[in-house]
């Protein structure tokens, strides 16, 4: 019944490795089998938290990965499962919170391909925040098994995303996910995700929005996800309109990606 | 006399001399924040007179505020000290400064009960009664929020004049016509819970088919055909709306109602199409819906009951099964598939 | 010149007014309507032939009918009730073995060393055995319940017993998914505690907390089954037939059960007035069946759950333990049950009982050895298995009848929560006020019930 990481290195303290080269976080809705996959990759060491002021539990863990002689040790994150990062519950917050201000080098999303329209909402959001993202089509076992056929090449090209079935509960093809992602931490593979297009009215009163943003706060100008900041500013979210009062919107954050 | 009894004596006084002070400072905070109620209560009528054009004189205050004359005079000098009121004519009116205070008094008692309608269980009947106490209070509610709102659940923008409305009462002879329900009263509560049981909510559009007598048969926007009696109309605010979409949504409904209905009432295995979910579904509720997929144009189908009986039931949606109460599902109006 | 930001706002807010405040609504109606078209010709449902999928159809069509449903909630409930009472005892007693073992062994090592008597006697008969009596007996129906819990919850049995219980508890304002959570509840309080995690809505979260604690768990069982068996059994019939006897005795057990879910049912109805400023929504996810899988279900119950309760009760279990040394120590225990007589008397319990309680605060399964060590008089817990000696016991130094049977069973199944599941209750709610009111209310409720049934029905029976 082994069902851990065979080429991974499970790391139980970070303390002979004093540096973590990736961070990788697991985001996706609740039961898509985010946990199984989190375990499978650092088996039973875990470290378990709470995310500052929330009784909602971090959970993070270690693991080391050689490739062609080189060694890599990546710190990986299980965010709660969330239906979307609108932030209202605890849970949302968190999840919003760090993918919109935490450092991190990627996102694997996780997708249930027995359930894909549900799970696609919550990667839309996601896509409007950062672009550093892959997907984990998780189930497809079980997709087929009912009778569900999923073109993988055209979903591929469609949300223009590196997509890699996997079943998290053998392991299968959870290595090439972990090899795939280096390659786009390190730039191999430009990801540039399909964006959700806003229907003709409300783009009009955004590029009216963002402009007038960009007036007050003009360093903001080559940011990528200006739009979604006009967004959520439309849609009432008190954070970033603070953020924006007060100026201090991560800017340099999600442009490490194009520097490292 | 001993020196113990003296001291006991002492003691006891100190004791009960400290307790009426106590007493004192009690009563006097209650008698403060008796009049500050009230002070702020004349100052949102007067508000309102003022926004019907009505003027007000002394005796209209007391027929409002039912306080006895000495004690509203003491107030009514407060607030003239305060210059949030003056006297002209013998009329009572409101400075620029008054009015200012009475905007912000009314911006949060609409902020208290759009808090309450999104984040609590509060019957939505009794939101407004609650909201009239708390706004007096030293209240941090509104704080709590996450997200900034600009329109109660009323209708009402929260801060500042919503656009002009008229009483669906008034619309006398035009027939066929598209309305936007703007605002709904929430006082008389016995006629708000009727408006809301009949799912008539703000920023929802309603067509006139026709007038009769002593009630008005009107078509929302969800298909739904409803009889309003004269009293309850006289509650719903609209207001004109010339939109080509809407027309088309209206013809269209028009086409289908006989297919149209509410989720809870189709049969097992019977599909439909969402055409949307109500106003009255709030909060965390409504959210979690949507992110489900119950928005329009979903297809959905009850799968099965439960031991007990068809509440809650059962549906199949994007390919996932959730069960839903009857209350829930009575809220949520579908067009069957044929 | 710089742009003022209040402006915006404004103008951010005249059209979300023009809008109806509903940009995020129509947003995710439109991600909906989008995602669907791009994933027409990308998914493809087909008709499958195979076996499990139309099997599970019908497996869930069974479920939910009236047979199924009622075999699917027996079997679980029975497979619960044979944990608590019966497998439980089992690895109970052998960790009580072992402990024992490790204590000779530590005493040895202590005599050893030359350590002070005196020191020794409160590390181990303080310290040491206060700890290894509650892991020995919160232990084994944790390790079983919570492994079991997480199958059937990954199985996807657990979500369609809370649909079918759903019409019941909804009629008091509470949640379908509390009816697992009191189930948990007869495993074990705490635990019953920890799985009301389930619930997503706070406002029925909270009522299921707060209630938890009228399902008599594991460490009850023991005294309501020996006081039906040694009081009711013989106050009802005269008849030595021992299948008469295990029927009254099996009766007054399944009567206690429905008293503790009819008290839970009506404080759940009051709460749900009372709580009215908490959100609520009934939205209940039915998941197909999966394949459960092993390695995260003993990962996620032994260390994110056991150990975690039981690390609480540990650490209640340290001061208890000392506590009830240095009674014994100081001699306390006369003055202290003289002290609390008049007042147990008032509710037809004694003295003793009520200390018994304050002892047995870190676990209810240490009242019946309390009670045995307070009546003897002596220093240590008494672990007595011979129900005649206890009977003996009971009715010779308590002056017991079958009234303080009653009384006690009652006062058994309503009376505060033990302090693991109030530190547990702590932790879940964050709360100190919902904390005190979890241990204020069920004491208020118990002393009541008791004064009433004491002074109303039981003195006028003779």
């Amino acid at each position: 019944m082994k069902k851990e990481c065979e080429n991974c290195q499970i790391l139980r303290n970070l303390k002979n490795y004093n540096k973590v080269d990736y961070t990788i976080a697991l985001v996706g809705n609740p039961n898509v089998g985010k946990s199984t996959l989190f375990n499978y990759y650092t088996g039973m060491s875990v470290r378990v938290g709470n995310w500052p002021g929330k009784t909602v539990s971090k959970i993070e863990g270690f693991f080391q990965l050689k490739i062609q002689d080189k060694k890599y040790v990546f710190k990986i994150i299980d965010l709660p499962g969330v239906y979307s990062i609108f932030s209202f519950t605890p849970e949302e917050e968190v999840t919003r919170n760090f993918l919109f201000l935490g450092s991190y080098d990627l996102v694997i999303i996780i997708l249930d391909a027995t359930n894909l329209e549900k799970n696609m909402i919550l990667a839309f959001q996601i896509f409007e925040i950062t672009n550093k993202v892959i997907f984990a089509l998780n189930l497809i076992d079980e997709a087929k098994r009912k009778g569900i056929k999923i073109d993988i090449d055209k979903f591929q090209d469609r949300f223009k995303v590196p997509t890699i079935p996997i079943i998290a509960s053998t392991g299968y093809n959870a290595d090439l996910l972990i090899y795939k992602s280096l390659e786009i931490i390190q730039g191999k593979i430009k990801v540039d995700p399909l964006k959700y297009k806003l229907p003709p009215e409300l783009e009009n009163i955004i590029n009216e929005i963002k402009k007038e943003i960009l007036e007050y706060y003009p360093e903001l100008e080559n940011y990528p996800h200006l739009k979604w900041i006009t967004l959520r500013v439309l849609e009432g979210d008190k954070l970033v309109i603070e953020m924006l009062r007060k100026k201090v919107i991560p800017i340099n954050k999600t442009t490490k990606l194009l520097t490292t | 006399m001993h020196t113990e009894e003296i001291l006991l004596v002492t003691a006891l006084g100190s004791v009960l001399i400290l307790f009426l002070i106590k007493l004192k400072n009690v009563m006097k905070k209650a008698e403060e924040k008796l009049i500050n109620e009230k002070k702020e209560d004349i100052l949102k009528f007067l508000y309102k007179q003022l926004q019907e054009n009505k003027i007000t004189t002394f005796s209209d205050l007391q027929l409002f505020s039912n306080l006895k004359p000495d004690r509203l005079i003491k107030i009514v000098h407060i607030l003239l000290r305060e210059k949030k009121i003056k006297y002209d004519n013998e009329n009572v009116k409101l400075t620029s400064e008054g009015i200012q205070k009475a905007e912000k008094i009314i911006e949060k008692h609409r902020k208290i009960e759009k808090y309450l309608f999104e984040n609590t269980s509060i019957s939505i009947e009794e939101i407004h009664s609650i909201a009239e106490k708390e706004e007096h209070a030293e209240t941090k509610i509104p704080e709590h929020q996450n997200s900034y709102e600009c329109v109660d659940p009323h209708g009402d923008v929260i801060k500042g004049n919503s656009i002009p409305y008229k009483s669906l009462l008034s619309v006398i002879h035009c027939p066929e016509k598209i309305y936007k329900i703007i605002h709904i009263e929430d006082e008389p509560k016995e006629i708000y819970a009727k408006i809301v049981k009949m799912d008539l909510a703000p920023f929802e559009y309603i067509k006139i088919i026709q007038l009769k007598d002593k009630s008005i048969d009107i078509l929302t926007n969800k298909g739904q055909k409803l009889e309003i009696d004269i009293i309850t109309a006289n509650n719903i605010f609209i207001a004109e709306e010339k939109d080509e979409n809407i027309e088309k949504l209206f013809e269209e409904i028009e086409k289908k109602i006989s297919q149209i209905s509410t989720l809870d009432k189709l049969k097992i295995k019977e599909k439909a199409k969402i055409i949307g979910i109500s106003f009255y579904i709030r909060g965390e509720e409504k959210r979690r819906l949507l992110e489900l997929g119950f928005v329009k144009n979903s297809i959905v189908e009850p799968l099965y009951n439960n031991m007990l009986g068809d509440d809650p039931r059962v549906y199949k949606i994007k390919n996932t099964m959730i069960a839903l109460r009857k209350e829930q599902a009575q809220k949520i109006y579908v067009e069957k598939l044929v | 010149m710089q742009k003022d930001f209040e402006e915006i706002i404004k103008k951010v807010d005249n059209y979300r007014i023009k809008y109806n405040n509903t940009f995020r609504d129509k947003i995710i109606e439109d991600m909906h309507n989008q995602i669907s078209d791009i994933l027409t010709d990308i998914v493809d449902y087909q008709e499958t032939n195979d076996l499990i999928s139309k099997l599970e159809k019908y497996v869930d069509l069974f479920l939910t009918s009236k047979i199924g449903g009622i075999i699917l909630l027996i079997s679980f409930l029975s497979i619960a009730l044979w944990i608590t009472l019966t497998g439980a005892g089992y690895i109970s007693s052998f960790l009580s073995l072992i402990f024992e073992r490790i204590e000779v062994f530590l005493r040895n090592i202590l005599a050893v060393l030359k350590v002070h008597d005196l020191l020794i006697s409160f590390l181990i008969d303080g310290v040491y055995k206060g700890v290894a009596i509650v892991v020995a007996v919160m232990l084994p129906p944790m390790a079983i319940f919570f492994p079991l819990f997480t199958f059937l919850e990954d199985l996807g049995l657990l979500p369609r017993i809370a649909l079918n219980m759903d019409k019941i508890f909804k009629s008091v304002g509470a949640h379908g998914n509390q009816a697992l959570t009191m189930i948990v509840g007869f495993g074990c309080n705490a635990a019953g505690v920890v799985s009301t995690r389930i619930i997503k809505s706070p406002k029925e979260r909270l009522i299921a907390i707060l209630t938890n604690n009228f399902m008599p768990c594991n460490g009850r069982w023991p005294l309501l089954i020996m006081i039906s068996i040694l009081f009711l059994v013989p106050a009802i019939t005269n008849s030595s037939n021992p299948l008469l006897g295990s029927i009254i005795a099996s009766l007054a057990l399944v009567s206690s059960v429905i008293i503790g879910l009819g008290f839970t049912l009506v404080v759940s109805l009051g709460l749900s007035k009372a709580l009215k400023s908490y959100s609520s929504f009934y939205i209940l996810e039915i998941p197909p069946f999966r394949k459960p899988n092993l390695l995260r279900i003993i990962y996620t119950s032994i260390i994110d759950r056991t150990l975690f309760v039981l690390s609480r009760a540990v650490y209640m279990a340290i001061p208890a333990g000392i506590f009830v040394w240095i009674i014994n120590q100081l001699n306390l225990s006369q003055t202290l049950i003289a002290f609390f007589d008049p007042f147990g008397k008032l509710f037809g319990l004694d003295g003793t009982i009520i200390l018994a309680y304050i002892i047995a605060l870190p676990a209810n399964e240490i009242v019946i050895p309390a009670l045995m060590m307070l009546y003897t008089g002596s220093k240590n817990f008494m672990e007595i298995e011979e129900l005649q000696s206890i009977y003996q016991i009971l009715t010779v130094y308590g002056n017991w009848d079958w009234k303080t049977g009653v009384c006690v069973m009652l006062f058994s199944i309503l009376h505060n929560p033990c302090s693991t599941t109030i530190l547990t209750i702590y932790r879940e709610t964050n709360s100190l006020k919902w904390t005190v009111i979890a241990t204020i209310m069920p004491l208020i409720i118990a002393f009541s019930t008791l004064f009433l049934v004491h002074n109303l029905v039981l003195k006028n029976i003779h």
